[in-house]
């Protein structure tokens, strides 16, 4: 259950846990998980759309709205899907102004767990993807391929599902597609489309943009778009380099469906493999996640905790992924200066826990019963042997030593900081 | 206004190299480090931290310092036209009056007195009139993150140094580049290089043992990788780059101490020298001053600033060991100029092209580019850009940094010429070094071998 909890949203509490263990089989904790219909209103902060300040107020004011949806949504799953897709179907803010990849990811929101079909469709003509990938400047006279090609195969297919020629016909099948001249909304100007025909995944005709995606995901090309999606969300929930074999049953499951993600997770977590002890131990927590089960887990806002003032330096800047691949994730997320980064976080919130009440009492408890009440804070079901030894050992010294404030303080601090919480 | 903190350091520098504190003994370092990688096992992601800092600079490898003068400096008033009638008439009572003459029509501001002597013995390039050819908005965030991204194409999703820095060895592990401060700048970033922010405080995460219960807490966190977690490899690897954090922090105390008295850019400066010094394969750095953006009050405010700029440069070189002086090279940079005309305020708004400095012992002092007729500005009425600013990066990446500045770029830009030669090591006066033999240990020494041998392992650690 707290595995579950862990990778379908950003950390299960007690509370949480309790609930799902009520439930008579892993089918209907599944189910339960995947029910959507408490998933709150998503109104624009006004913040977002400042006109003194378009970047830096309209960035905080985005991630706060994301990050404390995340950390307190009834519908987790939502908030976790959305954060695969913006690292998918991605959008930078070094490129495109906040205000316009805060819708993106509100439309993407919406459309997380439905149709693939309806979501990229959406995804073509949504604003800040044309300025992004120069979706806005395609035309007739001078066409970009850049848009086509990063669809093809980045979002949709992946690489040697398509040819250098679907590559160009993807690209004039766009134009026209563009952008109204402030750049902030899409718009169709026809005398800039492509009328002629052109020859996409072998077949002739005159391609318009919105056929193309429909041809990718009902057409011709449906099985390796299953299967690029399967396994990449496969790799999201679960553990990198699912076999060929898995990712084969995933994307039948996703096709049998219609393309339907919701379908597709559900198919993912009934896998016995999604509950295999080597499954629970195979990612890692992304800094946006491990802020997120930090504020969750101590019941802190955004607003309490800056997340503007930690994403960049522990090597995360939510709004703003490396480049079109998104961020690469897994191993990557662990070095020395992200320790540090994180490291400084939690020796502030380490106080600003403690103030309010996290893991008060702890003090009074002997080490063992300490260590466990903070386990248990911190959603740590099955911790390492060494990690809890050593855990008790401080909360020990600190004892033997007349230092009773340091318990909560540093046990908030180390549990932060220890290979579990790190764990995703 | 008197700069005391910057006073401050430099009184505190003002000492021989071999006792400067943090000129920390390269080799003590490395046993130090060996000596933790036995404690903690054969876990190849411990090295993370160690293995790149275990690389030192090359001897004919260049180091960068970026300095990014934010907010738009402005240039009229940096290098300053002596006796053009346009300038005295259009800047009214902002006009330099007084400037340090570099030459008959052109002078430093007065703030800069100690980078015109730098700029007499030699070792500044002045490149005048550099900016964006084609602009079309004078906003901070768009001009910045041009300048930052320095591309021919529109993206600015990665920096020019960052596209670099992908390319060298071990920058994926990082302490290739470093940012002094807490955030990193675009032209850092790239697409798999780390870039490490240090805090001039060196609030460094494990560093600080001062209290009991911080020494606690530190060692439960080396702790946690005392043997296996028990939950696979992952877990291993995350409990092994958490120890290696905090010993590593502990390790680069030295570096500051005597602590830096803030954040102000001679502090960066000072961190960035120490840094330096230490050899722990640091190409980049990366420091800031701001705000520039003088639409008010501007002679004070700009001459505080200049002054600010002026010492830092200076504490730098003289808490940098001579013997690295050969192998580094600052280049400021700030996102636009300034309009010619003074405004209601007594500052000025944002304008086109500017100056920059390039500054080190093997730059080719003198000027570079063109200084812009007041007389006949853009349409805009702003001073002409002459070169444009990706040429700078051009004449710094091919000869400096040995990259290729077309595939970087994007683009092919006019190479300025702005060094007289390649890096190398400046032989200590009484140095006993070999003319063509490098006073700093090679990459061949054993005990560096030793470290790198496991670098092969540690590639796991960044490739995702």
């Amino acid at each position: 259950m707290a595995h579950l909890l862990r990778r379908a949203g950003f950390g299960g509490r007690k509370a949480d846990i309790d609930a799902l263990v009520a439930l008579p089989t892993w089918v209907a904790v599944v189910d339960r998980v995947l029910t959507t219909t408490a998933n709150p209103a998503d109104p624009i902060p006004v913040a977002v759309d400042d006109t003194v300040d378009l970047y830096h107020k309209p960035w905080v004011a985005s991630v706060h709205h994301w990050m404390d949806r995340m950390a307190t949504s009834p519908t987790p799953i939502v908030e976790k899907m959305t954060l695969f897709w913006h690292g998918h179907l991605t959008t930078s803010v070094n490129d495109v102004l906040p205000r316009l990849v805060h819708r993106q990811i509100r439309t993407y929101r919406a459309n997380s767990l439905g149709d693939l079909h309806t979501l990229l469709q959406a995804m073509a003509v949504d604003p800040a993807m044309l300025g992004y990938l120069n979706g806005g400047s395609n035309v007739v006279k001078q066409p970009n391929e850049n848009f086509g090609r990063e669809v093809l195969e980045l979002f949709t297919l992946g690489n040697g599902q398509f040819s250098e020629s679907d590559v160009t016909a993807m690209a004039r099948a766009w134009t026209g597609h563009n952008l109204t001249d402030d750049r902030q909304r899409y718009v169709f100007r026809p005398l800039d489309h492509d009328g002629g025909s052109k020859t996409l995944f072998g077949i002739t005709r005159n391609w318009d943009g919105p056929a193309t995606i429909t041809e990718i995901v009902r057409g011709s090309r449906q099985q390796a778009c299953a299967r690029h999606l399967a396994g990449r969300i496969w790799a999201f929930f679960a553990y990198p380099n699912p076999s060929a074999a898995l990712v084969d049953q995933l994307a039948a499951a996703f096709i049998a469906s219609g393309m339907n993600i919701k379908a597709l997770l559900r198919a993912i977590f009934l896998r016995p493999e999604f509950r295999l002890a080597s499954t629970r131990t195979a990612l890692v927590r992304s800094p946006v996640e491990w802020l997120v089960a930090a504020m969750r887990h101590t019941g802190m806002s955004a607003a309490e905790i800056h997340p503007e003032w930690w994403l960049e330096r522990i090597g995360q800047r939510l709004l703003a992924p490396p480049n079109v691949a998104g961020w690469r994730g897994g191993e990557a997320w662990i070095s020395t200066s992200s320790q540090w980064a994180k490291g400084a976080f939690v020796k502030w919130v380490r106080w600003e826990a403690n103030t309010r009440g996290v893991l008060a009492g702890t003090a009074a408890m002997t080490p063992a019963t300490a260590v466990s009440t903070a386990f248990a804070q911190y959603g740590i079901d099955q911790p390492s042997a060494l990690t809890r030894q050593r855990l008790e050992q401080f909360v020990a010294g600190e004892k033997a030593g007349i230092r009773d404030w340091s318990v909560s303080v540093n046990l908030t601090a180390l549990t932060l900081l220890s290979p579990d919480f790190q764990l995703a | 206004m008197p700069d005391l903190e910057a006073e401050d350091i430099q009184r505190l520098l003002s000492r021989p190299a071999a006792t400067i504190p943090g000129q920390l003994d390269r080799r003590k370092f490395l046993m130090g480090a060996l000596a933790t990688a036995g404690a903690l096992g054969a876990m190849p992601a411990f090295f993370d931290g160690f293995a790149s800092a275990a690389t030192p600079v090359g001897a004919d490898e260049g180091i960068l310092l970026v300095l990014q003068l934010g907010g738009g400096n402005d240039g009229l008033n940096t290098v300053v036209p002596i006796g053009d009638a346009t300038y005295l008439s259009r800047r009214g009572k902002l006009a330099i009056t007084n400037p340090l003459p570099i030459t008959s029509t052109l002078g430093l501001h007065p703030a800069l007195g100690k980078l015109k002597a730098r700029y007499d013995a030699g070792k500044v390039a002045i490149v005048q009139g550099v900016g964006q050819p084609y602009i079309n908005d004078l906003s901070h965030f768009s001009s910045t993150a041009s300048w930052m991204a320095g591309t021919a194409g529109y993206s600015r999703s990665t920096g020019w140094l960052g596209r670099w820095l992908d390319g060298v060895p071990e920058s994926s592990a990082g302490l290739r580049a470093v940012t002094l401060g807490t955030s990193i700048p675009l032209h850092l970033a790239g697409q798999q290089a780390v870039i490490t922010a240090v805090d001039t405080t060196g609030d460094l995460f494990g560093a600080d043992r001062s209290s009991p219960y911080m020494v606690k807490v530190n060692d439960a966190l080396i702790g946690f990788a005392s043997g296996p977690t028990g939950k696979g490899p992952l877990a291993d690897k995350l409990a092994a780059a958490e120890a290696a954090s905090v010993k590593l922090a502990g390790s680069l105390n030295p570096i500051f101490t005597p602590a830096v008295p803030d954040r102000t850019l001679s502090s960066q400066l000072t961190v960035a020298a120490r840094l330096i010094n230490a050899n722990l394969g640091i190409r980049v750095f990366n420091a800031s001053l701001g705000s520039f953006d003088t639409h008010d009050n501007q002679a004070v405010r700009q001459a505080s600033m200049l002054a600010q700029l002026d010492a830092a440069i200076d504490a730098f070189y003289r808490t940098l060991s001579p013997t690295w002086a050969g192998r580094v090279t600052i280049v400021t940079f700030s996102e636009f100029g300034r309009r010619i005309e003074v405004n209601a305020s007594n500052g000025t708004d944002h304008g086109s092209s500017s100056p920059l400095f390039v500054v080190g012992d093997r730059v080719k002092g003198g000027l570079y580019g063109q200084f812009p007729r007041l007389d006949r500005p853009d349409a805009r009425g702003n001073p002409l850009v002459h070169v444009d600013y990706r040429s700078v990066y051009a004449s710094i990446l091919g000869p400096w940094l040995k990259a290729d500045p077309v595939a970087l770029l994007g683009g092919s830009y006019e190479d300025l010429g702005l060094f007289a030669t390649a890096p190398a090591p400046v032989t200590p006066p009484d140095g006993p070094a070999p003319a063509g033999k490098p006073a700093t240990p090679s990459k061949a020494t054993a005990t560096i071998r030793g470290i790198r041998g496991t670098a092969s392992v540690r590639g796991t650690v960044s490739v995702g």
